[in-house]
């Protein structure tokens, strides 16, 4: 699905080179370091552990964090209580389909994900860095439907 | 001297054996604390809150004013031999729940095993010929059993004392129930908030517990009357749902959303799993 109300431009980018639907996981959003293998292998313990229920939420919200940190090791999902409401609203899918573009001026591009159409996904507050940014791009190009 | 402290110790000796002989009889209390459900007609669901509302009709039955608690479940692991990963790889809830009568979490095929068992220590016939991973229910066996999801949520509104509440019991979530925000996220001892209209404890949180019933959708048809509905065949739900995912009913001490803590939520925990957030509360026909 082409995301068609991606803006045509964004500032000091006026011209878009490139833009597609994606999927992204909000694991790895957390947290670039996760690869896919890792957040397979959470969802399937917290299924065992009876944390994830067949609607897709999740009940022991703070176990299942617990569990991720854990399968992830990574302390950002051990040390809770800091800047997970947003991951929380997400639960109800591991993963999210995003619109991404790919700004340009022609000697340099800018790469852009957005939720919603409009809803940009700040790559800062996520922690995400441009090399995961970047790719975004390739696994983007595999996905989108011309 | 020494006959005051041989009297000393006799008598301590004594008062200990009380305290022990008296808990262990606690433990196997579970026939006297069962309350009786008078069946009826009513709403499963609840208009504008579940995607479905049906008519259903219960018998009469029995249910367990308390879910099963740490020490039950120890006494049917030490007399059955059973072996139970106490410390999951992730959190280890004896040691977050030290007290022995709390509720405890335990998979939905060992829930079947511990449902026989107390038949057998009764005397009862037990319910669930087990083969394997094939369940067969006997309904009309008279020993213990796990309630339907439909027995659930009429017991969990307070039967035919329905008061209209929104949680079981009340209104008031913290009056009634251990839950994500005042659980410290662990379970507690059973019965320590307020009972519902039946006399039931912790139907709202503490822990969620297993039902009977595949989770499926009802069929959403107002004209019909469903008597004593117990879910789909396994045949039938594994021609739409690939994973088996039992019926579990009421949240549980890491519940942090309102509407799974109240009778009316229907929420679907994967059979095979270990069944940290699910627990047990026993049920019995009520005639035969």
């Amino acid at each position: 699905m082409i995301g068609r109300s991606i803006p045509e431009w964004v500032a000091g980018w006026r011209r878009i080179f490139y833009y597609g639907t994606v999927p992204v996981n909000f694991y790895q959003l957390k947290d670039p370091t996760i690869s896919l293998d890792m957040i397979g292998d959470a969802i399937t313990n917290a299924n065992i552990e009876g944390y994830v229920l067949d609607d897709g939420t999740v009940e022991l919200y703070d176990d299942y964090l617990n569990l991720l940190g854990q399968e992830f090791n990574s302390s950002q999902y051990l040390s809770q209580g800091t800047d997970y409401n947003n991951l929380q609203d997400y639960l109800n899918s591991d993963y999210t389909m995003a619109d991404y573009a790919i700004y340009g001026t022609g000697d340099n591009e800018h790469h852009a994900l957005y939720r919603n159409n409009y809803d940009l996904i700040d790559p800062y507050r996520f922690q995400l860095s441009w090399s995961v940014i970047d790719s975004y791009r390739y696994r983007g190009l595999e996905w989108v439907n011309f | 001297m020494g006959e005051f402290l041989m009297k000393k110790v006799v008598l301590t000796a004594l008062i200990m054996f009380i305290i022990v002989s008296g808990c262990y009889t606690d433990e196997f209390n579970i026939d006297k604390n069962m309350v009786f459900v008078e069946g009826g007609e009513f709403l499963l669901g609840k208009e504008g809150r579940t995607s479905h509302l049906v008519r259903v009709k219960l018998d009469d039955y029995y249910i367990s004013k308390y879910e099963t608690t740490v020490e039950q479940w120890e006494l049917f692991l030490q007399e059955t031999k059973t072996v139970f990963e106490w410390k999951s790889k992730y959190t280890d809830k004896r040691k977050k729940s030290p007290f022995p009568d709390s509720s405890i979490g335990v998979s939905w095929k060992l829930t079947i095993e511990y449902s026989n068992w107390v038949s057998r220590k009764y005397g009862l016939e037990e319910c669930y010929i087990i083969n394997g991973d094939d369940i067969e229910w006997i309904r009309d066996a008279d020993g213990y059993r796990l309630l339907t999801d439909a027995e659930w949520e009429f017991a969990a509104r307070g039967g035919n004392n329905f008061m209209g509440y929104e949680y079981s019991g009340s209104n008031d979530l913290d009056e009634v129930s251990w839950n994500g925000w005042n659980s410290d996220n662990h379970t507690h001892p059973v019965g320590m908030k307020k009972p519902n209209e039946l006399g039931l404890y912790d139907m709202s949180g503490n822990i969620s517990e297993w039902c009977w019933d595949l989770s499926l959708e009802y069929q959403n048809d107002f004209s019909i009357l469903l008597i004593n509905p117990a879910g789909p065949s396994l045949e039938d739900y594994l021609k739409v749902k690939d994973k088996q995912y039992r019926i579990a009913r009421g949240g549980a001490y890491g519940t942090s959303d309102e509407f799974p803590l109240t009778p009316y939520h229907r929420a679907g925990a994967y059979e095979f799993g270990t069944g940290s957030g699910q627990g047990i509360r026993l049920a019995r026909n009520a005639s035969n």
